[in-house]
């Protein structure tokens, strides 16, 4: 057990800040509303072309896949760095985090060949194509239809909550390729274009006022068949893949930071009364905790593939440390609160999507208690049941 | 960082598991709490004995040193007959005797008292005193604050005149099982820090009453210390020794948050195996999504109270500056776990949790009377709001 850097840690902690130090903008990017995304992915994709020129693209990734296979300790440094030197989050982490290391894991020599090196040069933003008006927390009763077309195939139906689709080049797409599957069988996992005739991205205005989300409409969509990642019945394997890999990448995030901007507010004020106080610091020791529990988790992937029950708590407590820092940031105003827009505004109106997009907090309290706790599975009616024959809402067809 | 245990401490858990299951199990513990001292003498010494496990033995000298079960010696230097590990250590074995809320007098003993000699006396004086705590032939206690609260130098109002004490120590730990009771008094007309001083009474001593006090929590004894004229001597340097005290009692709730830890796994898991087996509805309870939400609701406070716990115990033994923070994240984060999983232990087991014959209400004792011993967790948040400059300072 040591908290401290090891020699090899520390000295991997100076490599990395002699990187940025010259290279990292001195502005710290930080997204702020719906209006700027277009110049925040501009300054994203040129930071990114400067993370592949030094060969820091994607430090994560093997090293045969143009990463540097780092250790999970060395992952969390270059974290810690990155946040130092406001450089954390990115549009593109869809493809650095999520369909990257899914075409790595599943991905043909050809795919890999395609897609790896433009997606860590940030050339290609791609976002998810996973949600549905009728697939939400059940995401494998999904609708849209994938059918063979030739070689290739043809895609029709609904996307729904597709971060930054209306800026994406790439879209990673599940569809139904086989209605009379039971329901997880019959899904492939497709790479499309997101300029292909027939798809149509209506941008959605979310309750912070700001666009972070989208519809995405198929109408005979051609998609070609080397397009099609694993086989046509693998897309709900690799889905898990890459969900596993968003939940992973939560992991760089340090839930001391919302902490601190109300910790900021409150000592520009000269202190809180002792109520908020005691709140605050209460906060103080679940971040610090979570942000422990991370490292632990960390540790435990380092040894083996078992992250243990810590890693299925972790998003919900994110999501509880993020709203309980809005609320208090929105205590901390006072009568500026009711303000149209403050410091704390944009946090307050966020919080409530914490416990939905990424898996409820429900479905994600049920997969750790199932998978930590061992507790046994609610009976499935739709078990084995093909597709079709199932009872469905708000139909997308 | 490396949140990892090392092979040896692994195996050192392993084999205090081993030995706590053996030969004090909650059903002992149970039964020892309605006895007057509340532990077994032959398995107290038991837990003394440092000879190593036979499969340890030839292991080389340093990092690599397995501990011995001599858990009373643990954190005491070598030199004074201990095995010279840390507070990670000390808090493997504090988890594992929480489990089943075993250990009777040992926290008193190896965390309070060993902890503040070690602090607070001289080399000489702990040559004399701490051999006789490792080898288990001294039970010992520690009592700084008047009352259970957290420390503070105003708390301390036992006064110390010509080698005498006099003066009232309520809810004192295993008081009436203590040989040696290590008392802070301060100097006539001292105010503040100073004047607060460390004193050595024997339980035996004239001026001194130990009047054992009827607890919420059953499994850890608790007595009041009244002393009157009590003869004492001072440990260490002459009315200076209240910083080393406050990190004694910032360790000693690390200790307790170990403790906490064990005692909260074990909620957890009665918990959880009994809803895997008990069919209403034809189904087991722990398929329902709202027994799943409550047992995770439980599992998820237990993980980060577990980080915190574990790094806190790291802090105590490599980073003093930032002992007093770690002590107050791992007291209020244990707390609030140790609470949530002892209720979650009884409701989940329904109209059987509620009986005396079944255990989880001695967890769930034990979780409340832990938030009182050494201060609630708001003082510690306090404390804490002010070193983090949250706090409004009042003119």
């Amino acid at each position: 057990m040591d908290f401290g850097d090891s020699p090899e840690e520390a000295a991997f902690r100076a490599e990395v800040r002699a990187f940025l130090a010259p290279h990292a903008p001195r502005e710290a990017l930080r997204y702020r509303g719906g209006h700027e995304l277009a110049t925040l992915l501009a300054e994203q994709r040129a930071w990114q072309r400067v993370l592949f020129e030094h060969g820091w693209a994607v430090p994560g990734w093997p090293r045969e896949c143009g990463g540097r296979g780092l250790t999970a300790g060395q992952r969390q440094i270059w974290g810690e760095e990155l946040r130092r030197a406001g450089r954390s989050g990115s549009m593109l982490s869809g493809g650095l985090d999520m369909l990257g290391p899914t075409l790595i894991q599943h991905g043909s020599a050809e795919q890999k060949a395609r897609f790896l090196e433009p997606t860590a040069r940030g050339d290609i933003l791609w976002c998810q194509l996973f949600s549905e008006p009728g697939a939400g927390s059940d995401l494998a009763s999904l609708a849209t239809r994938a059918t063979r077309d030739g070689e290739g195939w043809l895609v029709n139906g609904q996307k729904v909550w597709s971060s930054f689709a209306n800026h994406a080049d790439m879209g990673f797409l599940l569809a139904r390729t086989d209605p009379k599957a039971p329901k997880h069988a019959g899904i492939g996992f497709f790479l499309v274009d997101m300029t292909a005739p027939g798809i149509e991205v209506r941008p959605l205005i979310e309750m912070t006022g700001g666009n972070h989300f989208n519809e995405v409409f198929f109408s005979d969509v051609r998609v070609p068949a080397e397009n099609l990642v694993g086989g046509p019945g693998a897309g709900w394997t690799l889905a898990r893949t890459t969900l596993m890999h968003e939940r992973l990448s939560i992991g760089s995030f340090s839930a001391l930071e919302p902490f601190e901007r109300v910790a900021r507010e409150v000592r520009e004020q000269g202190g809180a009364e002792p109520v908020l106080a005691d709140e605050l610091v209460r906060l103080y020791t679940w971040a610090k905790a979570l942000d422990l529990l991370a490292a632990r988790v960390r540790t435990r992937l380092a040894r083996g593939p078992d992250p243990g029950p810590g890693a299925l708590v972790l998003k919900n407590a994110v999501s509880d440390v993020m709203l309980r820092a809005a609320d208090l940031g929105m205590r901390a105003l006072g009568e500026d609160a009711l303000a149209a827009a403050g410091a704390f505004h944009h946090d307050f109106l966020f919080a409530p999507s914490m416990h939905i997009g990424g898996g409820t907090e429900e479905v994600v309290k049920g997969v750790a208690a199932e998978q930590g706790l061992g507790l046994p599975r609610e009976p499935d009616a739709t078990k084995g049941v093909p597709w079709d024959a199932l009872p469905r809402s708000g139909s997308a067809r | 960082v490396n949140f990892a245990w090392s092979e040896e401490q692994d195996e050192f858990r392993a084999s205090v598991r081993r030995f706590v299951a053996e030969r004090w199990p909650v059903a002992e513990a149970r039964r020892l709490a309605a006895t007057e001292r509340g532990f077994d003498p032959a398995v107290w010494r038991q837990l003394a004995d440092d000879t190593p496990p036979a499969s340890g033995d030839g292991l080389p000298g340093g990092q690599s040193r397995r501990p011995g079960l001599g858990l009373l010696g643990l954190a005491v230097p070598e030199a004074h007959g201990g095995q010279g590990f840390s507070m990670l250590e000390l808090s493997i074995a504090l988890d594992e005797l929480g489990c089943e809320l075993a250990g009777g007098p040992f926290f008193a003993t190896a965390c309070l008292a060993a902890r503040a000699l070690a602090n607070v006396a001289t080399p000489a004086e702990q040559a004399e005193l701490l051999p006789a705590l490792a080898s288990g032939e001294t039970i010992a206690t520690l009592a700084v604050a008047d009352a259970p609260s957290l420390a503070t130098p105003e708390a301390v109002g036992c006064r110390a005149r010509d080698g005498r004490l006099s003066g009232d120590k309520r809810w004192v730990i295993d008081a009436q099982n203590a040989g040696l009771l290590l008392v802070a008094a301060r100097e006539p007309e001292s105010r503040g820090e100073d004047g607060v001083g460390l004193y050595a009474v024997a339980a035996a001593a004239p001026g001194v009453r130990i009047e054992p006090a009827a607890g919420l929590d059953l499994t850890r004894k608790l007595a009041h210390v009244s002393l009157d004229g009590a003869p004492a001597r001072r440990l260490g340097a002459a009315g200076s020794a209240w910083p080393a005290l406050a990190r004694t009692l910032a360790e000693a709730a690390i200790g307790l948050a170990a403790e906490q830890i064990g005692a909260a796994s074990r909620c957890l898991e009665l918990a959880v195996a009994h809803a895997k087996q008990r069919l209403q509805f034809g189904r087991p309870i722990g398929s329902f999504q709202a027994v799943k939400h409550r047992a995770v609701d439980a599992l998820t406070l237990l993980e980060l109270a577990r980080s915190a716990a574990w790094w806190s115990a790291w802090v105590a033994s490599r980073r003093p500056s930032e002992l007093f923070e770690a002590a107050a994240v791992a007291h209020s984060t244990a707390c609030e776990a140790f609470e949530k999983a002892a209720y979650e232990c009884i409701h989940l087991h329904g109209g059987m949790g509620f009986t005396w014959e079944h255990d989880a209400h001695l967890y769930y004792r034990r979780a409340r009377a832990d938030r009182v011993l050494l201060g609630d967790p708001s003082a510690h948040r306090a404390q804490l709001a002010r070193s983090l400059r949250l706090e409004k300072v009042q003119p």
